[in-house]
């Protein structure tokens, strides 16, 4: 029975929103299915309808821009309250019609800001030149 | 798996320039070391979480603390000992540093027993131990 041990190598992953890159350190994500259901005469449940509700990805990282080091806020923000619709590219999955559903940034006196951002995504497929 | 961790982190060492490098297993004694700056690398710590099987393979993940200390020859000044780290070391920690292994803290302390200077560098790491199953 042979055994190997040795260190692991795991690198942040830049994932680029509106030209900020976030070193994603934590990603997460979390796909759900509405379902309704209606009681029947009998007292058992019936599923009546049901559909599959957007992914919900949440990106949780480090930002480091010495020009604008709260530039991301205001893009965020912008990509938040316009609605815009992006791509995100993830270790070799690509995320389309990805919308902003809410963000965090925290200035902690440090050299950069930890930033966490969750979207909805429409869909997903393996990237093509991965 | 201990000695597998130690000799992973001396080939860096090795890669990086630094020689004289020992495990903190061969037990030689300090005369037979040698005279001039030597590095002894030893696991301070070692923390394994629950496995992960595939059909073939078990995988431990483990958090360890990597502990380099570097014994400067007699008379050497901190400013020689930093240079040191410097020039050899750093670059071995930095092809480590990565969300998994990072350095930790440099401590440098003089040894009375021997009257040299010694660093001490920790490192925490984290990795994995695979093991092939035998029987599934």
């Amino acid at each position: 029975m042979s055994s190997v041990t040795e260190l692991t190598k795991r690198e942040a992953v830049p994932v680029v929103f509106s030209g900020y890159t976030l070193w994603c350190e934590s990603f997460r994500a979390e796909e759900t299915r509405a379902v309704s259901e209606k009681a029947t005469v009998d007292g058992k449940g019936l599923v009546t309808n049901s559909f599959p509700k957007l992914m919900k990805l949440t990106f949780c990282g480090r930002i480091c821009d010495e020009t604008a080091p709260l530039g991301f806020v205001t893009a965020a923000s912008g990509m938040l309250r316009n609605g815009t619709v992006f791509a995100v590219n993830y270790r070799g999955l690509s995320f389309t019609g990805c919308r902003v559903q809410s963000f965090k940034a925290e200035d902690k006196s440090e050299a950069f800001i930890y930033a966490e951002i969750s979207v909805l995504s429409s869909s997903v497929s393996e990237e093509e030149n991965a | 798996m201990l000695r597998q961790l130690m000799e992973e982190a001396a080939s860096r060492l090795r890669e990086s320039g630094t020689t004289h490098v020992y495990s903190a297993f061969d037990a030689v004694d300090i005369q037979k070391k040698t005279r001039s700056i030597f590095t002894v690398i030893d696991v301070s710590s070692f923390e394994s979480s629950t496995p992960i099987y595939s059909l073939t393979t078990a995988y431990l993940p483990f958090k360890a603390e990597l502990l380099f200390r570097v014994t400067a020859p007699e008379c050497w000044t901190m400013e020689q000992l930093y240079e040191y780290f410097d020039q050899y070391i750093a670059p071995a920690v930095e092809t480590m540093s990565d969300m998994n292994c990072s350095l930790r803290s440099i401590t440098l302390k003089p040894d009375s027993n021997i009257n040299r200077l010694v660093m001490n560098v920790r490192i925490s790491a984290g990795g994995v131990i695979k093991t092939e199953r035998s029987t599934i």
